[in-house]
C-alpha cells in the first residue's frame, strides 16, 4: 500500500518541462474571478490562447491517444500536469469534457478524427444538453425529437440547466456566442414508439447551427445556466454517436465519469482552507465548539480527498468500478453543504457578506461558497440519484446494474 | 501510488481470515462475550504460535519487525471476527513503550516473551476521568527509601485481569505537556495491587487497577524518570492506528451482514433492499466503512513513512473510526430491526464493541481537539 504518487526521473523531467512551459506561456496578468462565471472577455481570450497551445502539446487531455489529439501519456503525467496547473492559478474557461469518454468508447474512426480531435486540442468547448424541464432525475423521459431526413437529423425541443460557468456573455443578452458553445452533446428521441432507454440517440450538435436559440436562466450562482431551444436544427448523420437508438447506452459512459468514476487527482477546497486560516487568525477556534466544528469540516473534506484518490487509483489502473463513483459524488455534494453550514456557524453573519461589502471576510469568498455549495449539490444527478446508483451497484436494489464502459475499462478488456 | 495490498499483506489477510473463521465461529464469540474473563487461553496460545504477537517487535528481540500497515491488515481481520485478545495491550502498547523507552537490557529480557505470547502486559493509562492526554495522569509515584511507591487508581484497563504484569503510566512530578510522567512495569502479584473487573455493557472486559502503596525497584522504571511521555505518545499513536484497523474490520463485517440481510429478508412480498429508505441506511454504513478504511490506512502508512503530519492523520482516523463504527452499527440496527437485537444473530456484539472502542484510546472529541492543537502548532 502506497499513498504517495512517486515519479520516475523521466517524469520529474516532464514536470520541469511543464513548469518551465507554464512560466513562459501563462500570462501573469490573468484575473481569477471571485465567482468562476464572472470571467471577462479579455481574460477568456488569453486563457483560450494558453489552452490551444497546451492542446497542441497534447497536455489538455494527456491520457488520450495522440492520433486523436491527446498526449498519449500515462495517468502519472496527467497528475503532474494537474499539480503544476493548480500552482499556476489560471482561471478556468468553460469546457464540459464529459463527451470525451463517450466519443472515445463509442465513436467511429471518422468521428474521432472530426469531432474528438478538435475537442482534445481545445479548439472546441463542450456543452452538455441532457436535462429538460420535465426530465431531470428521470432523464430517460426526455422529449427532444430527432427526425431522420436523408443524410441528416433534424432536432427539435428544449434543454435546460445547460453549461454556463466560467464563460462570459454578451452584456445585454447575457448569452454566450457560438465561439464559446463549440459542441453541444445532447440526447434526443429517435424512435418515439420504442420502449424507454431504447428510443434515443446521442448527438453532437455544432454550437453555431441554424435554429438554436439561447436564453439565460437566473440562478442562485453566477451567470446562471442556459435554456437552449432547438427549432428544426439540421445536422449531418455523421454526428450521431453510436447506434440510432443506442443513445442511452452511450450516455452511460458520460454519466459514469460525471458521477465520479474517474476520480480526483488534486481535490481541495480553497475556500475551506482560507476559512480555517481566517477563523484561527480571528481566534474563533478558541471556542471549543467552533474548534470541533472546524475540525469536522476539515475531516469531511479529507475523506472526500481519499475517496477521490481511491477512485483515481481504480480508474487509472483499469479496475472496474461499481458503486465507487456515485458514492464519492454523493459525499462531495453532502460534505459541501455540511462545510458551508460549519462556515456559517463559526463565522456567523459575516459568512453572508459579499465582495461589495468592505467588511466581508476573505473578500466575500465565504458568501460565494454559501451559494455555490448548495447549487452544486444537484447537477449531474442529485444526491438521491447517486444513492440509487450506489444501491443498485451494491446489489441490494430491485434494479441491478454494472458500470458503463469508460476509456479506462474499455481499454483494459 | 498503489492502494492495493502487497502480496505479503494479501497472504497474511487470507491466513488470518481462515484461522479466525475456524477458531471463532459465532457461537464461540457469543460464549466469550458472555464469559467472565472474555479471554480464551487456547486462542491466545494459537495466536502466539501464528506469530501475531511478534509483528511489531524487531527481529533482534524475537519479533518480525513488520510495519504498521501490515499489522493493520491483521487487525482488520481480527476486528471483523471480534477476536478478543490482549494483543493491543501487550504486543502493541506495552511492547512499543518498552521498545522506545526501555534500556537495552530491558528490551532483551522483556520483549521476547511478549513476542511469543508467553507474557501478557496490561497497559494502565486512564484514571477516573478516562481522558487520554498527559494532564489526566495523576497516579502518584514517590521516591521513598531508594524505591518508588505508587498510589492511585486506573480505570477501564483491558486485560489487567489476565495479565502477568501491568505497565503503569504514573506521575513522578508535576509538569506540563507530559513532563513528570514515568512508566513502571509492575508485577501483577505485587503487594498493594488489586484488580477489580468492571461490569456493564462493555465491549471488552475492563478493570479498575488500584495501587495502594505498591513499592517497586528502580529496575521497574521503563525509560527516563519524568520523561516517558514521548515514548507513551508514540506507542499510543501506533496502537490507535491499528485499533482503527480493527474498527475497519468491524464496519466491514456489519456492512456485509446488512447487505446480505436486505436480500434475504422479505416484507411486502419483496426483499427489503428494494426500499429506498432501507437503502439509505445501507449507504450510511458503507460511507462510514469507507471513511474509516481510507483514513486509517493512510494514517498507518504515514506513520510507517515517518511523515511529519502522521500524528494528525492518526487522530483524524480515530475521530472518523470512533464515530464511524458505532454509526455503521446503528444503521445496521435500523435495517435489521428486531432481528438485530436478538443475541443469537450477532449484530449486537459489534454494537457493544463499537461503543466501547468509540472511547478507548480517545473519542472523536479528544482526537479532533488534538488535531486542532497539532495543526496550529505546525
Amino acid at each position: 500500500m502506497d499513498f504517495k504518487r512517486r515519479y520516475t526521473p523521466e517524469q520529474e523531467e516532464f514536470r520541469n518541462e511543464v513548469r518551465t512551459w507554464l512560466a513562459e506561456n501563462v500570462p501573469t496578468d490573468l484575473k481569477r474571478p471571485l465567482e468562476s462565471s464572472h470571467l471577462d472577455p479579455e481574460t477568456w481570450d488569453k486563457v483560450q490562447v494558453v489552452r490551444r497551445a497546451m492542446g497542441v502539446k497534447g497536455w489538455l487531455h494527456p491520457t488520450y491517444p495522440t492520433q486523436y489529439g491527446g498526449g498519449g501519456l500515462s495517468s502519472d503525467h496527467e497528475v503532474i500536469l494537474q499539480e503544476e496547473l493548480e500552482k499556476v492559478d489560471m482561471p478556468k474557461v468553460y469546457d464540459n469534457t464529459l463527451d470525451l469518454p463517450a466519443l472515445m468508447v463509442w465513436g467511429t474512426e471518422e468521428q474521432k478524427q472530426e469531432i474528438l480531435r478538435p475537442r482534445l486540442l481545445g479548439e472546441t468547448a463542450g456543452w452538455q444538453l441532457f436535462t429538460e424541464s420535465s426530465a431531470g432525475s428521470d432523464l430517460a423521459s426526455l422529449q427532444m425529437q430527432a427526425v431522420r431526413d436523408g443524410d441528416d437529423w433534424i432536432l427539435t425541443g428544449q434543454k435546460v440547466f445547460v453549461g454556463g460557468d466560467a464563460g462570459y456573455a454578451d452584456e445585454s443578452t447575457k448569452v454566450p456566442d457560438s465561439n464559446q458553445m463549440g459542441e453541444l452533446f445532447t440526447l434526443a428521441v429517435t424512435d418515439p414508439d420504442a420502449p424507454r432507454h431504447r428510443n434515443m440517440g446521442y448527438f453532437m450538435v455544432p454550437g453555431g447551427a441554424e435554429g438554436i436559440t439561447v436564453r439565460t436562466q437566473d440562478l442562485l450562482v453566477g451567470q446562471g445556466k442556459r435554456q437552449i431551444f432547438m427549432d428544426g436544427v439540421r445536422i449531418p448523420a455523421t454526428r450521431l454517436i453510436g447506434g440510432e437508438t443506442q443513445g442511452w447506452q452511450v450516455a452511460q459512459t458520460t454519466l459514469e465519469i460525471e458521477h465520479g468514476g474517474g476520480g480526483d487527482v488534486v481535490p481541495r477546497s480553497r475556500t475551506l482552507e482560507k476559512f480555517l486560516k481566517y477563523a484561527q487568525e480571528k481566534g474563533l477556534h478558541k471556542d471549543s465548539h467552533n474548534q470541533q466544528a472546524m475540525m469536522q469540516a476539515y475531516i469531511d473534506n479529507e475523506v472526500l480527498r481519499l475517496l477521490g484518490m481511491r477512485n483515481f487509483w481504480m480508474y487509472s489502473s483499469g479496475q472496474e468500478m461499481t458503486w465507487h463513483g456515485s458514492q464519492q459524488s454523493a459525499w462531495r455534494r453532502e460534505s459541501g453543504i455540511r462545510i458551508g453550514d460549519v462556515i456559517r456557524e463559526v463565522a456567523g453573519l459575516k459568512a453572508l457578506l459579499d465582495f461589495e461589502d468592505p467588511g466581508a471576510p476573505l473578500a466575500g469568498e465565504m458568501e460565494v461558497h454559501q451559494r455555490e455549495s448548495l447549487t452544486a449539490a444537484h447537477p449531474g444527478g442529485t444526491i438521491e440519484v447517486q444513492k440509487v446508483i450506489v444501491a443498485r451497484r451494491l446489489g441490494i436494489s430491485r434494479t441491478r446494474e454494472r458500470a458503463a464502459p469508460t476509456p479506462s475499462t474499455a481499454k483494459s478488456k | 501510488m498503489d492502494l492495493a495490498l502487497t502480496d505479503e499483506q494479501t497472504m497474511l489477510k487470507t491466513a488470518a481470515a481462515d484461522f479466525l473463521s475456524t477458531e471463532l465461529p459465532k457461537e464461540r464469540t457469543r460464549e466469550l462475550f458472555d464469559s467472565e474473563t472474555g479471554f480464551a487461553p487456547d486462542l491466545w496460545e494459537k495466536i502466539g504460535q501464528m506469530g501475531w504477537a511478534s509483528m511489531l517487535i524487531p527481529e533482534e528481540y524475537g519479533g518480525q519487525g513488520a510495519d504498521l500497515a501490515t499489522t493493520g491488515v491483521l487487525y482488520e481481520e481480527m476486528g471483523a471476527r471480534l477476536c478478543p485478545s490482549p494483543h493491543l495491550s501487550s504486543a502493541v502498547l506495552s511492547a512499543l513503550t518498552i521498545l522506545s523507552a526501555g534500556s537495552d537490557a530491558q528490551k532483551q529480557s522483556l520483549l521476547p516473551p511478549i513476542a511469543n505470547g508467553d507474557q501478557i502486559v496490561a497497559f494502565a493509562f486512564t484514571e477516573d476521568e478516562t481522558k487520554w492526554g498527559p494532564d489526566s495522569i495523576q497516579l502518584d509515584a514517590s521516591r521513598q527509601n531508594g524505591s518508588y511507591v505508587l498510589n492511585g487508581a486506573k480505570s477501564f484497563i483491558p486485560d489487567a485481569h489476565v495479565a502477568d504484569s501491568v505497565m503503569v503510566v504514573a506521575r513522578t512530578s508535576s509538569g506540563d505537556n507530559g513532563d513528570g510522567i514515568t512508566c513502571f512495569l509492575v508485577d501483577k502479584d505485587a503487594a498493594g495491587l488489586a484488580v477489580r473487573t468492571q461490569t456493564g455493557w462493555l465491549g471488552e472486559v475492563m478493570n479498575e487497577v488500584t495501587l495502594d502503596g505498591v513499592t517497586v525497584a528502580d529496575s521497574a522504571v521503563i525509560g527516563d524518570v519524568g520523561g516517558a511521555w514521548s515514548a507513551v505518545q508514540k506507542a499510543l499513536d501506533a496502537a490507535t492506528g491499528v485499533l482503527c484497523a480493527y474498527m475497519v474490520g468491524g464496519c466491514r463485517e456489519v456492512l456485509e451482514m446488512t447487505v446480505e440481510y436486505t436480500q434475504t429478508r422479505i416484507q411486502f412480498g419483496v426483499p427489503i433492499g428494494n426500499f429506498q429508505r432501507v437503502q439509505d441506511h445501507v449507504i450510511d454504513a458503507l460511507n462510514m466503512e469507507q471513511a474509516t478504511r481510507w483514513t486509517t490506512y493512510e494514517a498507518l502508512w504515514k506513520l510507517d513513512e515517518g511523515m511529519p503530519d502522521a500524528a494528525v492523520a492518526i487522530s483524524m482516523a480515530k475521530a472518523v473510526a470512533s464515530d464511524g463504527y458505532f454509526k455503521a452499527c446503528e444503521a445496521a440496527h435500523h435495517v435489521h430491526a428486531g432481528v438485530g437485537v436478538d443475541m443469537d444473530y450477532g449484530l449486537a456484539f459489534y454494537t457493544q464493541k463499537a461503543r466501547t472502542l468509540q472511547h478507548y484510546l480517545g473519542d472523536a472529541v479528544h482526537h479532533r481537539r488534538r488535531m486542532a492543537e497539532l495543526m496550529s502548532d505546525a
